[in-house]
C-alpha cells in the first residue's frame, strides 16, 4: 500500500508541513525507528499500532499495551476512513482523502508536547512550605479572632447581661469564672464568689471600701494584717485587738 | 583641596558578618539580664497584702513592662519587612528581639506571682511561653541549618540543582527511546513523577518512599542476557543518568527539608503571637473591668 504521511509542526500561528510517501505492506506507528511512521516520543511504545489495507477499507490495530483511540473511543482494532481521528499517545493522526494513486493519506501532529522540563518540574512540585496552602496569616487571624470572641467578646456580653445570668441561667457563671476568674478567692468571700457585683460595683472602677463595709460592719475601718512571724493563726491579733472580729484568709488576717 | 581617608568610613559599617547572637558583644543579652535582675528586685521588694501577685504596685509595673515589651517584640514582624535606614540595623533588632524575648519570660513570670489557674490570664501566660519556646527553636534552626545547607549543596544553588534535574530528565527521555517498552515506561515514570517537595509533612520529613527514580533504577539494575550491544549501552547510560538523578534528588530533598525546618517554627511563632495579643488584650480588659 502507498500512504502519504504529512507531519505538522506548529510555530505560533504558522504550520509547517513535511510530507513523504510510504510504500509498504502495512504502516506501523511507534517510537522505534524501524516503524514506517516513527513517533519520536518516549510516551509512545516502540510499536504502538499498525494500519493495513483490507478489501473492506483501511484497518488500524493496536500492537502494544497503550490505548489506541479512534474518534475519542478506545479500541483494539477498527476500520477507519477519511476524517477519522486517531490518537496514539501524544500524537493525533487524521485520516485524510488521498491523492489519486495512493491508498491513504495521514496527517500526524504532536498535540501534547512534553514542554520545558524545568518549567514542568517547577509547576509539578510544591517547593517550600508556603506552597502547601498553609498560611501563617490566615491561621494568625483565625486564632486572634477565636480568642477575642471567647476571651473577650463572650465574657463582656455575658457580663453585660449578668443580672439575668445571676437569676439562674446555668453555665453562665461557670463560663465567666473560667474565662475571667482572676484566681482563688479567700474562704470567707467564696460563698458569693459568682456574684461579682457584690464587690465590683461598676466596670473599670476599683473596688471601694464602701463595698466591703456593706458586710463588714458600717464605719469600722478594715485592716488586713499578716500574722506575726511564728504565728500560724490570727488568734494573737484578735487577742491584742480586744473584741474585734478577725478572720483568716489565704495569707492574712482581716480585722473589723 | 581636602583629602579624605578612605578607611575613615569603614568604622561605621561591619567589616564581616556578625551573628545576631553576639551582636555588639552581647549588648542585648546584657540589657535583658539587667531587665530580669531589676524585675526580680521589684518582685522581692514588694510585700503586698497576701501573697505576691500581679495586682500589687510591683505586679502592675511588671505587667505594664511585659505588655509593652510584647507589643514591641511583635513590632519586629513589621520592622523586618521595612528597609528604611533610620529604623536601625536589622541585626540589632533581631538580637534585641531574641534576648528581650527571653527576658520577657522572667518579667511575665514574676508578674504572675506564680498564680496559675484555668483562665484567660494563665492562657495569655501559656501562649507567651509557647511563643518564646517556638522562637527559641527558630534560633536553634538559624544556627544549625544554614551550615548544613551549605555542606549539602556542594556549592550549587537550588535553581542550579533543579536545572540539572530537568536536564537529566531530558537526557533520560532521549536515552530511553532506544530501549524496550517496559524500561521506557519505568524511565518515563521516573521523569514524569519526579517528586520534590510536596506536602507539609513530606517537606519536613524529607522521606519519599515511592520515589519513581529509585524504582526505575532498581528495575533496570541488570541488563537482560540476550540484550544487543546497542541495548546494553543504552541501559548502561540510563543507569548512570538515573543514579546521578537519584543522588541529586536526595540532595535537593534534603535542602528542601532544611529550608522547611527553618520555616516551620514561624508557622507556630507568628499565629501564637497573634493569639497571645488577643489573650493579652482580654487579660488586661478582664483585670481592669473587675478591678
Amino acid at each position: 500500500m502507498q500512504v502519504e504521511v504529512t507531519f505538522l509542526t506548529r510555530r505560533g500561528t504558522a504550520v509547517i508541513r513535511r510530507s513523504h510517501t510510504v510504500t509498504a505492506e502495512s504502516v506501523r506507528f511507534g517510537r522505534g525507528t524501524d516503524n514506517e511512521v516513527p513517533l519520536a516520543d518516549i510516551r509512545v511504545e516502540l510499536a504502538a499500532a499498525v494500519l493495513r489495507q483490507r478489501p473492506d477499507g483501511l484497518f488500524i490495530e493496536r500492537l502494544g499495551d497503550s490505548p489506541l483511540y479512534v474518534n475519542s473511543e478506545t479500541t483494539g482494532a477498527t476500520l477507519v476512513d477519511s476524517g477519522d481521528e486517531i490518537l496514539i499517545g501524544p500524537y493525533k493522526i487524521i485520516v485524510t482523502k488521498p491523492l489519486e494513486g495512493l491508498d491513504a493519506a495521514l496527517s500526524v501532529e504532536l498535540v501534547q508536547p512534553i514542554g520545558d522540563s524545568l518549567e514542568r518540574l517547577m509547576t509539578g512540585n510544591r517547593i517550600g512550605l508556603d506552597q502547601t496552602g498553609l498560611s501563617k496569616r490566615r491561621v494568625s487571624w483565625a486564632l486572634f479572632a477565636i480568642l477575642t470572641i471567647l476571651g473577650l467578646a463572650a465574657p463582656i456580653a455575658l457580663y453585660s447581661s449578668w443580672d439575668s445570668a445571676d437569676r439562674g441561667v446555668p453555665g453562665v457563671p461557670t463560663f465567666l469564672g473560667i474565662a475571667w476568674n482572676p484566681g482563688e478567692i479567700s474562704n470567707p468571700h467564696r460563698y458569693f464568689a459568682q456574684k461579682c457585683a457584690t464587690c465590683h460595683q461598676g466596670v473599670f472602677i476599683m473596688v471601694k471600701d464602701a463595698a466591703c463595709l456593706t458586710c463588714h460592719g458600717g464605719s469600722v475601718i478594715i485592716s488586713h494584717l499578716r500574722p506575726p512571724s511564728g504565728e500560724t493563726s490570727c488568734a494573737g491579733i484578735s487577742k491584742r485587738r480586744g473584741a474585734q472580729n478577725v478572720t483568716r484568709s489565704t495569707a492574712a488576717c482581716t480585722v473589723w | 583641596m581636602t583629602v579624605t581617608d578612605p578607611a575613615a568610613g569603614l568604622h561605621d559599617r561591619p567589616v564581616r558578618h556578625e551573628s545576631f547572637l553576639v551582636y555588639a558583644r552581647f549588648r542585648y543579652l546584657k540589657i535583658a539580664c539587667a531587665a530580669a535582675a531589676v524585675s526580680l528586685l521589684l518582685y522581692l521588694v514588694d510585700s503586698p497584702y497576701g501573697s505576691r501577685y500581679g495586682g500589687s504596685w510591683a505586679g502592675y509595673t511588671l505587667g505594664i513592662a511585659g505588655a509593652l515589651l510584647i507589643l514591641w517584640l511583635m513590632w519586629f514582624g513589621y520592622r523586618k519587612r521595612s528597609y528604611l535606614k533610620e529604623q536601625g540595623n536589622l541585626v540589632a533588632w533581631l538580637s534585641a528581639h531574641v534576648y528581650l524575648g527571653v527576658g520577657l519570660l522572667v518579667i511575665a513570670t514574676l508578674h504572675t506571682g506564680f498564680h496559675f489557674a484555668w483562665n484567660i490570664h494563665t492562657l495569655a501566660f501559656a501562649l507567651m511561653c509557647l511563643v518564646i519556646a517556638s522562637g527559641g527553636f527558630g534560633v536553634f534552626c538559624y544556627v544549625r541549618f544554614p551550615r548544613l545547607m551549605t555542606e549539602n549543596r556542594h556549592g550549587s544553588t537550588m535553581s542550579q540543582m533543579l536545572g540539572r534535574i530537568a536536564s537529566l530528565n531530558d537526557q533520560l527521555r532521549t536515552a530511553a527511546m532506544r530501549v524496550d517498552d517496559r524500561t521506557a515506561t519505568a524511565v518515563e515514570r521516573a521523569v514524569e513523577a519526579t517528586s520534590i517537595g510536596g506536602s507539609f509533612w513530606r517537606q519536613l520529613s524529607g522521606h519519599y518512599p515511592n520515589c519513581a527514580t529509585a524504582a526505575a533504577l532498581a528495575s533496570i539494575a541488570e541488563t537482560p542476557t540476550n540484550a544487543t550491544p546497542e541495548l546494553a549501552a543504552a541501559m548502561r547510560q540510563l543507569r548512570v543518568l538515573l543514579d546521578e538523578k537519584g543522588q541529586l534528588l536526595t540532595r535537593t530533598r534534603q535542602d528542601i527539608r532544611y529550608k522547611a525546618m527553618m520555616d516551620i517554627w514561624l508557622y507556630f511563632h507568628v499565629p501564637l503571637s497573634f493569639a497571645l495579643l488577643a489573650a493579652l488584650l482580654a487579660h488586661v480588659i478582664a483585670v481592669f473591668c473587675l478591678w
